[in-house]
């Protein structure tokens, strides 16, 4: 099959003046979504999708796709400059990016992020284009027992990222399993800790939680040292020193990998591929206590993951028709919308379609780099603002954005609540993060659990019954087993040292 | 010195920025010398953007734009699934400018199960038109040795409580339909929840269950691709889109299965303006452009009038309420 | 008596939480159809939860936390202010409209910051650029008062 030729030809396509056009426009509009919290890439996407009817086909999905990948680029940006995570996929980012613009090293953070997402981008799309088909057959095999595995992974490894202390770090990671349970359960239909607020029904929002524990307690953190701020350190400029290029590099590299394969699965998320990013380059620094403190490669690693994740999250659904998340969804809608069936016929019926939209990926996350390289030192310099504005605005702007997901006070009070809470957490030093990244995956974990439990008759067992989840599991078990003995031997040679301060 | 400067820039962006918004703010509309719309006239959807109601509502409305010589806003408020945004429409001001989407049964559903907790009841809805009918479908793996529903009872009995079922979670019209399946044929199966058709539709594919139940709508990409089976459609009648597809009466199993999508204006809202809004549905639907691109989108399209609508909730209604009462979920 | 550090505060806040979660989680049904009802993975978590705010406070009594101090009078005003702002937000908002709203915060948040012309201009300009970005590009309508801005 003549992949290159169709390739180039695809080019020729996407390189016309219109199609740049929309691909410009949706990358723009993406980005600006993904800065202003509360739209996310989703309702972004499906708003503007009426738009696009009167566009051929081409070009709506051109633009559509840019806006997606985008939007993931722009939630990095608050991340970074005002520790507030734009979308699930950020949190990480805020982790250690956040410390380096305290650092001054802002411009740093969003360059490395830049390049990173469009290496981590580019690559899983030339992936998409040549073996796709391949892998996303095999990825059918991830069922709810795989899910469920790799859920708990990600909980084991959350629980491994957490600072001094251990009991801390639990309290967080319940707390947000516990958080998550609160709503009307998917398995059984049952409601759960509504206190009776019809409101609780769906939960808590992501946005309010994440924008509550970051954002507007950050601002109050900050708040008590009146709100005269220091002038923050001088913006150092976009290149990282040169003793970070080699380091950054690999987290590249391995967060691309890491990304591309768990964009292939049906079912994981944007956030999981960070979070997994994270973890491994933690364990495979040199020094690990620099995460946390603004390590370069812990802002590198995460951000190429998503942005992989995200590109090869695209194959199931231009292979086989399924949206892998429910961003991905609205574009499977957009779609149909248009005429176009995703699956193998598309390849048959319109390859041109394809290679053009694949084409226009390239050119799409060039331009996002473009865009992004000078731009990012702009970017860093909002950080300059005084703070006595910067902070009401950003308070103001989180209110707003948390009020358009539902269109309801109740989020915004809810809203402070948590930045209350989250307030007391950072002056007792309980990891938010942590209770943040097992709210995303706590009731998931039920419910996987409840649809592993339901497909089979030997209930759980059924996990060691399947090859992947299998051994997935017995993965988690081997960790688990490794943290206790190390935990225990850890206690055991303070007391024997008898500690002194 | 630089500061005062600073701060007269600041000043200056600041009121132009004012000015600008205040312009913005006194440009007409675009709807000036007639009775009724004289302003926007806000849609409120109860599910997030991007959604089948959300996307059925916007492709419709922007149509319907042309008959009602208006502009119609959509107002998205989803949440406790659908209860908040129902409750909106029916708490409406009654000026005839908020009007929104309901979901039989889901509007139905909501009042029966959650009780006194929902703030509205189907009183407190006019129906000015019924836009989609979507039914349900029964579906296999392309590759199954399940070819009909008889199959599948077939299958059930000759192994109970093994056949791997998937359904969109309890409360859903699937999980009705699902028990009445179960208990007219005398079968076990094992009903496996899912949250969203995507992950169902994964999972079915990749053989992790054997048979679902879900939309018809939902399931047209991959019936043209050939990437999954259709058992059976929960309709009155075949479908259009599917016409070699039997219906569930058809297969043996005497039930339907409708997801229907309409609006509604909240009760006493003048009915002269009622009738200019239905009116304008109406012939929304008779409109060839419309009805082509509504093809274009495999949207069911089941136009019903206010009376005929009436009467389909009300029915609906009832045949709710008895199940419910016989037997609660 | 050596004040409670305020590790012990916390720790009780988590108990205190964790107490609530279970009492509501007994009543929900243990088991379903197919294994966990809505009750066990509540029970559970909420059970160590317990447990670990047990040991919060255990080590907080002992001296070994490592939480910050609270702030002295003038912060604790100076965060208790941000916060009573953004509940006038919540409260006025379904009265006066957005942009009143969300003007009379920033003017109250800025008070001390800028003289009030300058405050005002601040204020105005941006509430009314949010409102425009939000409503007009974004397509989110923001509330609106009675007289229709």
């Amino acid at each position: 099959m003549d992949a290159l030729g169709l390739l180039l030809h695809g080019f020729q396509s996407a390189l016309t003046l219109n199609n740049l056009f929309f691909c410009f426009i949706g990358v723009t509009v993406g980005q600006f979504i993904g800065v202003l919290p509360g739209i996310g890439p989703v309702a972004g996407t499906a708003v503007l999708i009426p738009l696009t009817f009167g566009m051929n086909p081409t070009s709506a999905i051109i633009m559509l796709a840019g806006i997606f990948y985008a939007a993931m680029y722009g939630g990095t940006i608050t991340s970074v400059l005002i520790n507030t995570p734009g979308e699930s996929a950020s949190v990480i980012t805020c982790i250690d990016g956040y410390q380096m613009a305290r650092q001054g090293r802002a411009g740093a953070a969003l360059g490395v992020a830049a390049i990173g997402s469009f290496i981590g981008g580019v690559v899983a799309i030339v992936c998409l284009t040549f073996i796709g088909p391949v892998i996303a057959r095999y990825a059918l095999r991830f069922g709810p027992p795989e899910f469920f595995a790799v859920m708990m992974f990600g909980l084991l490894l959350i629980v491994g990222l957490m600072g001094k202390s251990v009991v801390k770090g639990l309290i967080a990671v319940f707390l947000g399993l516990l958080l998550s349970l609160i709503g009307q359960d998917p398995a059984t239909g049952a409601e759960r800790f509504l206190f009776n607020q019809l409101n609780l029904l769906d939960g808590i929002d992501f946005l309010v939680l994440a924008m509550g524990m970051f954002g507007v307690s950050e601002i109050l953190l900050n708040a008590e040292k009146s709100m005269d701020m220091a002038k923050p350190p001088k913006v150092k400029g976009l290149i990282p020193p040169r003793d970070e290029w080699g380091p950054a590099a690999k987290a590249i590299g391995r967060g691309t990998a890491l990304g591309m394969a768990l964009g292939l699965v049906p079912g994981s998320s944007a956030s999981i591929a960070s979070l997994l990013s994270y973890s491994l380059e933690k364990r495979v620094a040199k020094d690990p206590s620099r995460f946390g403190k603004g390590a370069i490669e812990g802002v590198a690693g995460p951000e190429t993951a998503n942005n992989a994740y995200a590109g090869a999250a695209l194959i199931p659904l231009f292979t086989l028709g399924i949206p892998s998340s429910p961003t991905v969804a609205i574009l499977l809608g957009a779609f149909v919308m248009h005429g176009l069936i995703p699956g193998p016929l598309l390849y048959q019926k319109n390859p041109d379609f394809i290679w053009a939209v694949v084409a226009s990926m390239f050119i799409g996350n060039s331009m996002l780099l473009i865009m992004n390289l000078p731009m990012a030192n702009w970017w860093a310099k909002v950080a300059r603002v005084p703070y006595k504005l910067l902070a009401p605005l950003v308070l103001l702007i989180c209110m707003v954005g948390v009020f358009s997901v539902k269109r309801n006070v109740w989020d915004v009070g809810l809203l402070i609540f948590f930045g209350v809470v989250g307030y007391f957490m950072k002056k007792l030093q309980i990891p938010a993060a942590a209770l943040l990244l097992s709210f995303i995956l706590g009731n998931n974990i039920e419910f996987t659990m409840i649809q592993t439990m339901a497909l089979s008759r030997h209930g759980l067992w059924y996990l060691f019954m399947r090859p992947i989840s299998g051994t997935l599991m017995a993965l988690c078990l081997v960790i688990l087993a490794f943290s206790i003995i190390s935990a225990i031997k850890k206690k055991r040679d303070a007391l024997a040292a008898d500690a002194e301060v | 010195m630089a500061r005062r400067e600073g701060s007269q820039g600041f000043l200056a962006i600041a009121l132009a920025l004012v000015a600008a918004a205040t312009l913005a703010g006194l440009t007409p509309s675009a709807t000036y010398g007639q009775d009724y719309p004289k302003k926007p006239i806000t849609a409120i959807v109860a599910f997030s953007p991007g959604g089948g109601t959300d996307i059925a509502a916007r492709v419709i409305l922007k149509a319907a734009e042309k008959y009602i010589k208006g502009n119609f806003v959509v107002d998205n408020r989803p949440g406790a699934g659908g209860a908040l945004g129902f409750t909106a429409i029916a708490t409406a001001p009654k000026d005839g400018y908020t009007i929104g989407m309901i979901n039989p049964p889901t509007v139905l559903l909501n009042p029966i199960q959650l009780g006194d907790k929902v703030k509205y009841k189907l009183d407190d809805f006019y129906p000015i038109a019924n836009f989609v009918s979507d039914p349900g479908a029964c579906v296999a793996p392309p590759d199954s040795t399940l070819k009909s529903m008889q199959d599948v009872v077939d299958a059930a009995k000759k192994n109970p409580d093994t056949l791997r079922f998937g359904y969109g979670g309890p409360g859903t019209s699937e999980a009705l339909t699902l028990r009445k399946f179960e208990q007219t044929k005398g079968i076990k199966v094992r009903k496996v929840p899912f949250a969203a058709t995507g992950p169902q539709l994964t999972a079915l594919m990749g053989n992790q269950i054997d048979v679902m139940f879900t939309n018809a709508s939902e399931m047209i990409p991959q019936y043209k691709n050939k990437g999954v089976r259709v058992l059976a459609v929960g309709a009155e009648k075949r479908i259009d889109m599917m016409p070699d597809v039997p219906t569930y009466k058809e297969s043996g199993f005497d039930a339907t299965q409708l997801a229907m999508r309409g609006l509604a204006a909240p009760t006493g809202v003048d009915p002269f303006i009622l009738k200019i809004l239905s009116d304008a549905m109406k012939r929304t639907f008779e409109d060839p452009e419309f009805r082509a691109k509504a093809l274009d989108l495999s949207l069911p399209l089941d136009y019903l009038g206010p009376e005929d609508y009436m009467k389909v909730l009300k029915r609906m209604d009832a045949f709710y309420r008895e199940e419910f009462a016989k037997d609660p979920w | 008596m050596k004040k409670l550090p305020a590790g012990f505060w916390g720790g009780l806040a988590v108990l205190t939480t964790g107490v609530v979660f279970f009492f509501y989680s007994r009543s929900y049904p243990y088991v379903s159809e197919y294994g966990p009802g809505p009750g066990m993975f509540p029970i559970w978590l909420s059970g160590f939860l317990i447990l670990l705010s047990g040991f919060y406070i255990f080590a907080s009594l002992k001296g070994n936390d490592s939480s910050d101090k609270m702030p002295d009078r003038k912060g604790l005003l100076n965060v208790l202010f941000l916060i009573m702002c953004m509940a006038m937000f919540v409260l006025l908002l379904p009265v006066l409209g957005f942009n009143l709203c969300a003007s009379a915060t920033l003017f109250v948040l800025l008070f001390r910051a800028y003289p009030w012309f300058v405050n005002l201009a601040i204020s105005i300009g941006s509430s009314v650029s949010l409102y425009v970005i939000f409503s007009i590009a974004l397509g989110v309508q923001l509330p609106v008062n009675a007289l229709g801005f």
